[in-house]
């Protein structure tokens, strides 16, 4: 399946993707609203940009098959097929915030649903908007 | 409730670390859309809520931590604070701005800015978050490098925070020490570290989540992808993110200003080894930017050869003028070390390269020796000696105690004719520029508010196109719009200047974001107004902690004047007194202060800053018309 990645070696840290991912879904500022977290992790030797985002695991997702109530699916007819979610069935169990082996689906305080990473349904904005070239869809 | 719209979230922080106090008041409109932000905030608080003669390292001085309306969004380059109090270094108003994760995570937690009062009984951080204000123990992180204090943070608080923290250093009160943030990004440098460390205050710390309210949100976007469209298709763009400020090392040399030999040089032989291209090609390693950098200018580089192997620092032309040609080191291996280390120790790299230049021309010179420095042999380019001279510094050990108030006191210290050989403007040490043969430039730093610092104008590549030699109105006009725009506008915006003077961002695009951000009407000349209003309030707030103003503290370094450069193309050449003046005299009467320096009163009215004038009038200030 097709998911974001992104190259560290190309990543500066800035966030623009996490606010664009925000901003796309939630039409707010506020990158803590993002689907792709990037983190600028630093030890005493080394320094490096990581990042969390969905893995597309398709139709069996670890986290669709936990939801109890049906709400998330997968979307296979859309431009990219990708992760999605029924909203008028979430009851904002979080369950699949727990069992996502990447953590990459997320719980907002302020969200009564939670935040994953749905290609922007086949268009990926963060990646139109990082200035890095740093962002790529890879199987 | 604030009756702010847009872009700033309107609340001001005041922590009283004294009797640990935690308030919160609402921004007024009158802050909000009088002094924007950033620096325009700084100054008008300091100047309104500080007694005249305050201690600078007491606890009635006050620490501003301040965004601006345009911080922490999508707006490129907008990961700015600044961090402002009066000076201990040179008595006057100071400040720094320090590009990080700070400023959206303190919006994003609710507080356009942060007050800190008075000095806590033991060492102690502040944890922002909108669930709540703390003032945490700090007790384990006193002592730590700044370094090992963000890991400590971040075990603590999770990797998702911004801050700013101080070194030994600031806990030291070294009279130039910064705050840090993110490993390697310095800001502050007349000394705010050092405040911090009065305070007892090691860290602040925030971690938000809460919406930025933006009036037109869709708008602020795409105005900022067009933005980002147009820096992109600059043909600059590709080196800019290789080499960031570090091609301006080959720049320097070329044009003969780049400080070498505490300022005795403006070209160095080894100058390849430490410039850009060698740091693109053979030691950067990663990039780094700010929040919203679209051209990211931190260049993480690592340390190949030698015994410093493995060694990395983030890298600026400042900092590698400062700790390389200046004190005569030329390899970029050693460069990365001295950086590393005033990076950990939280102290500032120009002015820390500045003081160790310093004693290094007394030492060569005669002028003192082995019983003054402790023993230490002091050399050019001995990185050895230099690092143990680092260590006594930062401890305030010895000849390092003395080292530790800066070059302007130092000098004053040790006496005779030695002053000549300070190269600061108002104490604060000059930055990167030789300008031995640069008038205008040494014109900016002569009346940069905070001293000599680049940051307000900085004139020097456009001096050199337009001719060194030439003395007019139009090079002082210059040095004002520079100083409107980059000490102005880009201050109290709180966003960073280099999208526009790299790159070419027309500034319009700062007013069309700042109206669909905030819902205002706001014109280019009326941020140009507001920014001259901010210098007249600067400079009344350097008046009336001196109780009056002599045009020779806006002199540049007496070095300038009197010390020939004796190498390089411009070999011969210095600065002539006569022509400074002529500089000096218009630049006053362009923005309407009197032949020594001080605002007319005609000026403060006209900015509306007549209880400015009265209080200056209080403390035996003669005002003229
Ligand atoms: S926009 Fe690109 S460079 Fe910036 S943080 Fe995201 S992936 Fe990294
Ligand atoms: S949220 Fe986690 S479990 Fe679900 S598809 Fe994405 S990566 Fe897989
Ligand atoms: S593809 Fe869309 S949803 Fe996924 S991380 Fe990027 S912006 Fe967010």
């Amino acid at each position: 399946m097709k998911h974001i990645w992104v190259d560290a070696t190309r990543c500066s840290g800035c966030k623009i993707c996490e606010q664009v991912c925000a901003k796309t879904h939630y039409n707010v500022q506020n990158p803590s609203k993002t689907a792709l977290k990037i983190n600028t992790v630093f030890t005493s030797e080394k320094i490096w940009h990581t990042h969390t985002v969905c893995q597309q695991c398709g139709p069996d997702a670890p986290c669709i098959k936990s939801c109890p109530t049906g709400a998330l699916y997968w979307k296979k007819d859309a431009k990219i097929p990708h992760l999605a979610i029924d909203l008028n069935k979430c009851e904002s169990h979080f369950v699949c915030v727990s069992v996502c082996p990447y953590n990459a689906i997320y719980r907002h305080p302020a969200l009564s649903n939670p935040v994953f990473c749905d290609l922007c349904d086949g268009d990926p904005q963060c990646m139109r908007w990082c200035p890095m070239g740093a962002i790529r869809l890879v199987e | 409730m604030s009756e702010v719209k847009g872009g700033w979230v309107g609340k001001i922080l005041r922590v009283d670390l004294s009797d640990e106090k935690i308030r919160e008041q609402e921004l007024s409109k009158e802050l909000a859309y009088e002094w924007i932000g950033g620096r325009g905030w700084a100054i008008k608080i300091l100047w309104d809520e500080l007694e005249p003669g305050t201690d600078p390292l007491g606890p009635e001085n006050k620490l501003i931590i301040a965004t601006g309306p345009l911080t922490g969004t999508i707006v490129p380059n907008s990961g700015k604070v600044v961090v402002a109090a009066k000076s201990p270094l040179t008595g006057g108003y100071g400040d720094g701005n320090i590009g990080s994760h700070l400023g959206h995570m303190l919006k994003m937690s609710g507080y356009d800015a942060v007050i800190v009062e008075g000095r806590a009984k033991k060492p102690v951080y502040l944890w922002i978050t909108p669930n709540g204000v703390e003032i945490k123990d700090a007790s384990h992180l006193w002592g730590l490098s700044t370094f090992e204090t963000e890991i400590a943070l971040r075990r603590d608080h999770g990797n998702d925070i911004g801050s700013v923290v101080i070194g030994p250093a600031g806990e030291n009160l070294v009279k130039f020490s910064v705050v840090i943030t993110e490993y390697g990004r310095a800001g502050g440098r007349p000394g705010i570290g050092a405040v911090f460390g009065a305070k007892k205050l090691k860290a602040v710390v925030a971690h938000g989540w809460e919406d930025v309210p933006i009036v037109d949100i869709d708008k602020a976007f795409s105005l900022s992808y067009e933005a980002r469209r147009f820096l992109m298709s600059n043909s600059m763009y590709r080196k800019w993110i290789e080499q960031g400020t570090m091609m301006t090392i080959e720049w320097s040399q070329e044009a003969s200003v780049l400080p070498t030999y505490n300022f005795t040089e403006g070209v160095f032989d080894n100058f390849m080894n430490i410039g850009g291209e060698t740091m693109a090609k053979e030691y950067k390693m990663l990039r780094k930017g700010c929040f919203s950098c679209m051209m990211p200018c931190g260049n993480l580089s690592i340390a190949r050869f030698g015994k410093f192997k493995n060694t990395w620092a983030e890298l600026d032309y400042e900092n590698v003028g400062m700790l390389g040609s200046d004190i005569g080191v030329g390899s970029m291996d050693e460069v990365i070390k001295l950086n590393r280390i005033a990076d950990e120790l939280g102290a500032d790299t120009i002015s820390l390269g500045s003081v160790i230049a310093f004693a290094i021309e007394l030492y060569q010179r005669g002028i003192i020796s082995k019983k003054q420095t402790d023993g230490l042999e002091l050399r050019w380019g001995d990185v050895d000696t230099v690092l143990a001279l680092i260590d006594k510094i930062v401890k305030r050990e010895g000849f390092g105690k003395i080292l530790a108030e800066g070059v302007k006191k130092a000098a004053e210290r040790i006496g005779g004719e030695v002053p000549k050989y300070a190269i600061h403007v108002k104490g604060l040490e000059v930055s990167a520029y030789d300008c031995h043969a640069a008038p205008a430039m040494a014109l900016s730093y002569g009346t940069s508010p905070i001293g000599a610092h680049h940051k307000d104008a900085w004139v020097i590549s456009w001096e050199v196109k337009y001719g060194r030699e030439k003395v007019d109105m139009t090079k002082v006009e210059k040095v004002i719009e520079f100083q409107r725009i980059r000490g102005g506008l880009f201050e109290f915006l709180t966003v960073c200047r280099l999208p526009w003077i790299e790159l070419g961002l027309d500034l319009e695009y700062y007013v069309k974001l700042f109206n669909a951000i905030t819902g205002l009407e706001q014109s280019l000349d009326n941020f140009f107004f507001i920014a001259d209003k901010i210098y007249t309030l600067i400079r009344s707030f350097w008046v009336r902690e001196f109780g009056g103003w002599s045009r020779e503290y806006d002199y540049p370094p007496r070095k300038w004047f009197e010390i020939p450069l004796s190498k390089g193309p411009l070999a011969g050449m210095k600065l002539s007194k006569e022509i400074y003046d002529r500089l000096l005299d218009l630049y006053y009467e362009a923005r309407g202060w009197d032949k020594s320096g001080i605002p007319r009163k005609s000026t403060l009215e006209k900015f509306g800053l007549l209880d400015v004038a009265e209080k200056l009038e209080k403390v035996g200030v003669k005002l003229q018309d």
